[in-house]
């Protein structure tokens, strides 16, 4: 069970969940590009509730949604602290030596943080609502085209499928090898140093040697059973796209409209950055 | 008392989507030098329970947990001790093999004990010569060793930390007939030259039912059955119905009985057969 909690897959059934992955591909990086051309406080808001309602829509606790922004929370504010000091146009609304803050800086401080949030956010939709084989079957097929040009979509796609595959077993056998080490008592979390780093080394080489094996393993197999790379292979689950694709892209229009018209009419009223 | 245990609750991944709750209210306890053997369907929670022995998982709830001597309730428990008493020896334990030498890996424990330097050489050579692996092979890689070699050393690497308790995941797991029964004897050896209590996990039930003094038959997460190896064996249909195999003899026993036969059902070992066919015989 424990290995589909891969990443941050959150595994309910949601009309969001059934998209093909291409169309929520497509669809990610369209909402990436309008949150960042959205030039108003209005724009943003509706990006926000466009993110909620789809979140809505999947069925994921917003709980789970932000905590992806833990991880970056650091990166949000430093942006906030780089644009406040360093934004000096506009009326001072306080001075110290040479700081200055502005009232445009507070405003393009803020604004830059909630976009950076949005956008977090926004892409986290995607990892939330598409399981990792899922988007590498997607992306192989958006990026199918680009073969002509000598693009190796099928190998880098089958490299992340393997990758992700093998994830879950060297964190399973991680954790194996860290209990039976604990058990010889090895010591990971505290102690000395040079304790600290022989426990390492007692995990590592195990994990290593294990890997190894497990790679030269999976490629005999692949080999006995013919894989010859991507050339003339079929597949099992053929993505198809549905009225309910049609459906995500009609509704991601309107969005996209709002937000046009957003920046046409409102930002001439209220100009940020 | 070796160890007391009292409504142990284990949960994996609580309050997530994939959260298992793995045991409930298990209560296990061991005598001092007690041979206990741990049998049970696939997934119904074996491992879990032990692993809580040396501190490895921590309860989700429990009652009383009491591990030769340490009280593993409490919030900072007394791992070094406890990981001294009781050493665990994993599934597959030659994957913790990582030293250049076979004589170094061995002495990994002893060393992170914190004895002195001659204790942990004198202690491994023990510990390896009790598992017969032979002074030729100290020096060399444990990572060229046959695969029954690494088992055995991987098993003097715990065995060299002088565990009172010695837990073992199925240690004979994937060996052959000669090897699961080199194995078994080391373990039988520890078992009495310092009156060490073993807990067994094993899925091999013919060779549990000659070495165990006692069965706790694990079904879903309980307790399903405990108690002395002939008592256990003896209530064939319960066995079966816990998805259990039956010891060669008890089958025999059983089908026999089927038959008409009148042979007592506490008869689960070969000599005890022997002994009573032969003594009907007379
Ligand atoms: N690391 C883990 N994360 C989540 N769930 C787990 C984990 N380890 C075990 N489980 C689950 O807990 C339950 C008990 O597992 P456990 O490993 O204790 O069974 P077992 O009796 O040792 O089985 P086996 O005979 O196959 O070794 C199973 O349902 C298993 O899926
Ligand atoms: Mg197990």
């Amino acid at each position: 069970m424990k290995d589909i909690t891969l990443g941050q897959y959150y595994p309910v059934k949601s009309p969001v969940h059934s998209l093909d992955p291409r169309t929520k591909i497509i669809l990610t990086v369209l909402l990436i590009v309008f949150v960042f051309i959205s030039k108003t406080f209005a724009g943003l808001g509706i990006c926000a509730l466009f993110i909620l309602l789809v979140d809505f829509i999947a069925r994921i606790p917003l709980k789970n949604l932000l905590k992806s922004l833990k991880a970056i929370g650091f990166i949000i504010f430093f942006t906030f602290l780089l644009n406040l000091f360093f934004f000096t146009q506009g009326n001072a609304v306080f001075e110290y030596g040479i700081i200055k803050i502005t009232d445009s800086g507070i405003t393009r401080a803020v604004f830059m943080a909630i976009r950076l949030i949005l956008l977090i956010v926004g892409a986290g939709l995607l990892t939330f609502t598409t399981s990792p084989i899922e988007l590498t079957d997607g992306l192989e097929r958006l990026f199918t085209p680009l073969k002509v040009i000598g693009f190796p979509a099928h190998e880098i796609a089958m490299m992340m499928s393997i990758a992700l595959r093998f994830i879950p077993i060297l964190s399973e056998e991680t954790d194996k090898i860290m209990k039976a080490q604990s058990a010889r008592g090895a010591v990971f979390d505290q102690g000395k140093l040079t304790k600290r780093v022989k426990a390492i080394v007692a995990l590592l080489i195990p994990l290593l040697v294990s890997a190894f094996h497990r790679a030269l393993e999976l490629a005999n197999a692949m080999e006995a059973r013919c894989y010859h790379g991507g050339e003339g292979r079929t597949r099992l689950k053929v993505l198809k796209m549905t009225k309910k694709d049609a459906l995500a892209f009609a509704i991601m229009g309107i969005f996209c409209l709002i937000i046009v018209v957003d920046n046409l009419i409102l930002s001439k009223i209220f100009l940020v950055g | 008392m070796s160890i007391s245990i009292k409504k142990l609750n284990y949960v994996y991944d609580p309050e997530s989507p994939f959260s298992v709750a793995a045991l409930e209210d298990v209560d296990f306890s061991v005598q001092d030098g007690e041979y206990v053997c741990i049998l049970g369907h696939t997934g119904s929670g074996k491992s879990t329970l032990v692993q809580h022995l040396n501190g490895l998982l921590k309860p989700t709830s429990v009652e009383e947990m009491l591990v030769e001597g340490v009280d593993l309730t409490v919030k900072k428990p007394d791992m070094k001790t406890v990981r001294q008493k009781v050493g665990m020896v994993f599934q597959y334990p030659e994957y913790q093999l990582f030293e250049e030498t076979v004589l170094e890996d061995v002495s990994f424990g002893p060393k992170n004990m914190g004895l002195p330097n001659e204790e942990v050489e004198k202690r491994a050579k023990e510990a390896l010569a009790l598992v017969g692996v032979g002074e030729e092979l100290f020096s060399a890689s444990p990572f060229e060793l046959s695969g029954g070699q690494k088992r055995r050393v991987a098993i003097a690497g715990v065995l060299s930390m002088k565990p009172k308790v010695l837990v073992l995941d199925e240690p004979i797991a994937g060996l052959d007939p000669l090897g699961k029964a080199e194995i078994l004897s080391v373990i039988d050896q520890y078992h009495k030259k310092y009156n060490a209590t073993i807990i067994m996990i094993s899925h091999n039930i013919d060779d549990v039912v000659e070495v165990a003094d006692r069965i706790v038959v694990m079904h879903k997460g309980r307790k399903a059955l405990d108690g002395k190896t002939e008592e256990v064996f003896s209530q064939h249909e319960r066995l079966l119905e816990l998805g259990l195999e039956l010891p060669s003899v008890c089958e025999l026993v059983y089908r026999l009985n089927l038959l008409g036969k009148n042979i007592p059902t506490t008869i689960c070992r070969i000599d005890d057969l022997v002994q009573f066919v032969s003594g009907v015989k007379k």
